[in-house]
């Protein structure tokens, strides 16, 4: 009796200790999936459109300027995206639409060309290809959904002065087709705002990109970088994107989003 | 061996350096053509295997259509299981304003995607095409390669003008490709554009030329062809570009295996010529000959210096001829590529010819080959001379003559055999053509000996009749030297021969053409936008027929589309045109089957008419269906008729325009044929249907008359090639009259000598010199008239059907037979110039002491 007495006091203890333990794991980290959904939460806004300034620098110091008006509807999963490019001359009236869709399949994307007066559609296997001579790609310009990524916290770092999570993200097979191996994000504790995102090409140990969004205001009460930076480390150069002119959740027109509307000739 | 070399033979050649040179001279030119047109074929097959290779870059598949890959496929072949990358593609050959700088080829890609499929290589100030929307958003934008932009003086931001299907258009250079893999492709000749821009730019419609596949790992080429092909149906072709290259190399390939046959013909002739001057050279040696077994020589030893002389002769000729042929190479290059780009519509990068050293040995060996084989026979004959009969007097020209019946006997069933094999063939094919051949080049050997001395015995009283010293000198010359004469006459012969067989072969065949096409081609203009025949640089929308009708003047416009499909491995045509309205115009010759058949079952029930090579070559006719594969799956065309057409040398297949809509969902047009109103002026109207298309669209428009002609030019263009190896091969032939009256003199110089002390002037010995060669060729014409007209009527019988499946009515080459008999009497006279100069200036002490 003694003998079993004692044995289930130690099977209570070392229950009691696990217990513990996890609790305290749990109360010490949170949850990165929580985490992100709670970001998502925070910054979804119905419509954002701006106007982006871009400069493009590359590795031997050349600049190369583009202006843009970007509008949104929805947000990650169900977000649909146009770009009209303004200036220069040469690519002015040129238009990007991207449209998300369910997890498990890559975002439609289509670049309309005036000289054309076509649209042409972007390829999973374009997603690679530069975006209109950035530092992004297409698979960039397609809004982060955490649905496709299979996600789990690293730790905490500071970025640009700024305590922040560190959430590693990595694409999930069913997410459809990345270029990326690996994504780390540095999201900031206080607002749940993203600051950077490390990028991992496949096979590479170290990022071969860096996002960084920095200049954080509240416009219209929802936090927004007024600059975003990308960096290939591999080549050398440097995009970044100025927004200016922020406006949210103003209704989009019907049909602003759609194949006829890229393909209209001047058409936002 | 070495010391007999250089005493006997070389002291021989110094002694009579001409005849050697000309004996050499005709293993020159046999080598030369045969050499440069091997190594013409190799760079033009090269040059479009390279090209393939290097566009297809790493692409494992291409997928093609008769008429284009529509661009929905596009989507549909992403989708698939086991593919990583796939690029639409189009290409094009386009001309720039400044034709010093060659063809470029002009290669339309998805530069967003084709990083995938094909490796680039931008630098320094190029890293602009990092960013393609700036080249996208352009649609002049071109890339060049670094090597032809420095050969164009174009930095980039400069423009080029380019002729293009719609008129001249400047292409900017937006950057530069370093030279490697790709951009090596047509050797360097390379333009690349956006192939959204050039569709627009050659009229593609929504259409690829090709899809590029690139294959995930893991995937084999087997299952990625099957895949495809399960998914796009029969219509698509799906196949390595490796096979692709293979196929237009083959098409090269046929279309050069002709030039092999007539290189062989030079090199045979001047075998003949071989053989003459070692007949005449062991004759010449009998002496030495006797000598030398007097002094212990086997007769194998004689043999062998008879036949290492050869080797020398081979050796030389065939270096020479090698460097000979690398001088007129690039000519039949030239010739060559331009037949095979404008009637099969494959075109290879060109640039200079390669002589690699496999052809040089090739070429050389046959060199030594062919001399070997001339100098078997006199060398063998030189081995078996004792010495008592060499050093006996007179005792050569006193042996009779062999009996001639068994040569004549086997030489007559050879010819007969290779007469009954034509007319009635035991087998099909190459075995057959090359077993004929043999068979009457066999006959011929044997019987043009005995036949021109027949022909020489008749006309010696003719000609002692007409000049009574030059005459006799000249027949007795002549039957006094049977071997010299039989060999030169057939070195005649078969030049003759050969080009009346193949000039009545090509005459044949124009005039059968122009026949057909007069009752075919029956329209005041028709109206095009590519010069080209097989490969269109340019298509017209449908639509644009309505506006052709509108055009004052205008009665009637029909619609033709051709796409050339393969059916069952042979590249066909598929035409389609308004059946109802031509047939009221056009006149067909039916093999089965009537114009009410065609206007019936064609015109309203969906059928098809056939051409009669179509039908011969796969044994379908009326009555039977014949299975295409369409877009929309297979269907099958039951046969309303067969007729006589010219259209396709692997069969052609005529449709209604509504039947090939339905079916192949393409209604973009080739040609249109307009009818012009009764009492509307042609030209007129031309001119108001060129204004209504300026700008536009590119137009050729052409009248009736002029479109026949341009017709014609390809087909004289596809016969260029042959005349010049005909042209080579009386060259040789040529040679050989020069040799053998050298020879003639230079035997005769004792005899010339005693006439001239009997009281003979210079002028009857010239005389007799010209009409040995007057004789020679005439000789050669009566044996090659007959023969000729049977190799014409082998190549226009068993040759064409079995090439082409094409029936032509035979015609004699009077026009050629005209020409030969205008020029060979200069030819033979200019030929006996040197000769008979030799022979006025033989002094007379000299001469009777001449052995």
């Amino acid at each position: 009796m003694n003998t079993r007495k004692i044995w289930i006091s130690s099977l209570f203890l070392a229950m009691t200790v696990i217990s513990g333990l996890m609790a305290a794991t749990v109360f010490a980290a949170p949850d990165a999936r929580a985490l992100l959904k709670e970001s998502e939460n925070r910054h979804r806004t119905r419509t954002q459109q701006y106007a982006g300034h871009l400069t493009v620098v590359n590795k031997e110091g050349k600049v190369r300027k583009k202006g843009w008006k970007s509008y949104r509807q929805g947000y990650a999963g169900d977000a649909k995206n146009l770009v009209r490019f303004t200036e220069p001359p040469e690519v002015k009236g040129v238009g990007f639409l991207s449209i998300s869709r369910p997890a498990g399949q890559n975002a439609d994307q289509w670049l309309y060309l005036p000289s054309m007066k076509r649209e042409r559609r972007i390829a999973a296997q374009d997603r690679d290809a530069s975006f209109v001579g950035t530092d992004f790609n297409y698979e960039d310009m397609e809004e982060f959904d955490h649905e496709k990524y299979k996600v789990a916290m690293q730790g905490e770092q500071t970025v640009d002065g700024q305590p922040c999570y560190v959430i590693t993200a990595i694409p999930l097979e069913s997410g459809g087709r990345s270029i990326y191996e690996k994504k780390i994000l540095y999201l900031r504790k206080d607002i749940l705002y993203l600051l950077r995102e490390d990028l991992f090409r496949k096979g590479d140990k170290q990022p071969s990109k860096i996002f960084t969004l920095s200049d954080l205001q509240n416009v219209e009460g929802h936090w927004v970088a007024k600059r975003w930076e990308m960096s290939d480390l591999k080549k050398g150069s440097k995009t970044t994107v100025i927004l200016k002119e922020i406006t949210f959740d103003k209704p989009q027109p019907v049909g602003r989003f759609t194949l006829q509307n890229l393909n209209r000739e001047g058409g936002d | 061996m070495n010391f007999l070399l250089r005493t006997l033979s070389l002291s021989y050649v110094r002694r009579h350096l001409m005849k050697t040179m000309l004996t050499l001279l005709g293993v020159v030119v046999g080598v030369a053509t045969f050499s440069a047109i091997r190594s013409a074929q190799g760079t033009l097959v090269k040059g479009i295997r390279s090209t393939v290779d290097r566009v297809a870059g790493k692409a494992h598949l291409q997928i093609t259509m008769a008429g284009g890959v529509p661009e929905e496929v596009q989507e549909k072949v992403r989708a698939l299981p086991g593919i990583r990358a796939i690029s639409p593609v189009i290409e094009q050959i386009v001309v720039p304003e400044r034709g010093e700088l060659g063809s470029l080829m002009v290669i339309g890609i998805d530069l967003l995607g084709d990083r995938e499929m094909r490796e680039y290589g931008f630098e320094g100030e190029d890293a602009d095409l990092d960013d393609p929307l700036l080249f996208l958003a352009q649609p002049d934008s071109a890339i060049f390669t670094r090597d032809f932009a420095q050969r164009a003086g174009l930095k980039t931001g400069d423009t080029l003008p380019v002729r293009v299907p719609t008129g001249v258009r400047r292409v900017a250079a937006r950057g530069l490709l370093s030279p490697k893999g790709f951009a090596e492709a047509f050797g360097g000749n390379l333009m690349v554009v956006d192939v959204y821009a050039a569709q627009e730019l050659f009229g593609r419609g929504r259409r690829f030329d090709r899809i590029d596949v690139r294959l995930a790992e893991g995937t084999t080429v087997a299952q990625g062809t099957a895949t495809l092909a399960k998914a796009l149906g029969p219509a698509y072709r799906v196949e390595t570009p490796d096979r692709r290259g293979k196929q237009m190399e083959q098409t090269v390939n046929n279309f050069v295996a002709g030039f092999n046959i007539t290189s062989g013909f030079a090199l045979s002739i001047g075998t003949f010529l071989i053989f003459n001057a070692f007949n005449v050279a062991v004759n010449r040696r009998r002496r030495d000959i006797g000598t030398l077994r007097a002094l212990g020589a086997t007769p194998r030893q004689v043999q062998s210096l008879f036949l290492m002389e050869a080797l020398v002769i081979g050796l030389i000729g065939g270096a020479v001829g090698c460097l000979a042929g690398g001088a007129i190479a690039e000519g039949f290059l030239k010739m060559m590529g331009q037949t095979t780009d404008t009637i099969y519509g494959v075109t290879s990068s060109g640039g200079s010819v390669r002589f690699p050293p496999g052809i040089i040995l090739e070429s050389v060996l046959l060199g030594i080959v062919a001399s070997l084989i001339g100098a078997w026979n006199p060398a063998l004959a030189a081995s078996r001379i004792s010495p008592t009969e060499a050093f006996a007097k007179g005792a050569f020209q006193a042996k009779i003559a062999a009996n001639q019946a068994p040569r004549i006997a086997a030489g007559v069933v050879a010819l007969d055999c290779a007469i009954l094999m034509a007319l009635f063939p035991p087998y099909a094919g190459n075995p057959l053509i090359l077993s004929i051949m043999a068979l009457g080049g066999v006959g011929m050997v044997l019987l043009v000996g005995p036949l021109s001395r027949l022909i020489l015995r008749l006309l010696a009283p003719l000609l002692m009749g007409l000049s009574p010293v030059a005459g006799r000198l000249c027949s007795d010359a002549l039957l006094g030297a049977p071997r010299r004469t039989s060999g030169t006459v057939m070195a005649m012969a078969f030049s003759l021969t050969f080009v009346f067989g193949l000039g009545g072969y090509m005459g044949s065949m124009t005039a059968t053409m122009v026949k057909w096409m007069d009752d075919v081609l029956t329209s005041d203009l028709y109206v095009r936008a590519s010069a080209n025949w097989s490969r269109p640089d340019f298509l017209f929308p449908g639509t644009l027929r309505q506006e052709l009708l509108k055009v004052p003047g205008v009665r009637a416009v029909e619609s033709v589309r051709t796409i050339r499909p393969f059916y069952q491995g042979h590249q066909i045509v598929i035409s389609s045109f308004e059946v109802g309205p031509v047939m009221k115009r056009i006149k067909y010759e039916y093999f089965s089957g009537n114009e009410q058949s065609i206007v019936q079952g064609v015109g309203r029930q969906g059928m098809c008419f056939v051409s009669e090579n179509f039908c011969g070559r796969f044994n379908l006719g009326v009555g039977q269906s014949v299975e295409l594969m369409t877009p929309t799956g297979p269907v099958r065309f039951p046969i309303a008729a067969v007729v006589r057409d010219y259209g396709s040398d692997q069969g052609a297949i005529y449709m209604d325009r509504n039947t090939y809509l339905r079916h192949w969902q393409d209604d973009r047009v080739d040609i249109f044929d307009v009818s012009v109103a009764a009492g509307a002026d042609v030209g007129q109207v031309r001119n108001l249907m060129r204004a209504k298309l300026a700008g536009k669209m590119p137009a050729l428009i052409s009248t009736r008359q002029e479109f026949i002609a341009e017709i014609k030019k390809a087909i004289d263009a596809f016969h260029a090639l042959t005349r010049v190896t005909v042209f080579l091969a009386l060259v040789v032939a040529f040679l050989g009259i020069v040799t053998s009256l050298l020879i003639s003199v230079a035997e005769r110089t004792r005899e010339i000598g005693v006439l001239k002390a009997l009281g003979a002037i210079p002028s009857q010995i010239v005389r007799s010199v010209v009409v040995e060669a007057l004789v020679i060729s005439l000789v050669a014409v009566i044996v090659a008239i007959p023969a000729g007209n049977l190799f014409a009527a082998f190549m226009e019988g068993a040759v064409a059907r079995f090439y082409t499946g094409w029936s032509m009515p035979h015609e004699y080459p009077w026009e050629i037979m005209a020409q030969l008999l205008v020029t060979l009497p200069f030819v033979s006279t200019l030929a006996a110039c040197i000769p008979a100069r030799q022979a006025a200036r033989l002094k007379i002490t000299e001469a009777i002491e001449y052995e």
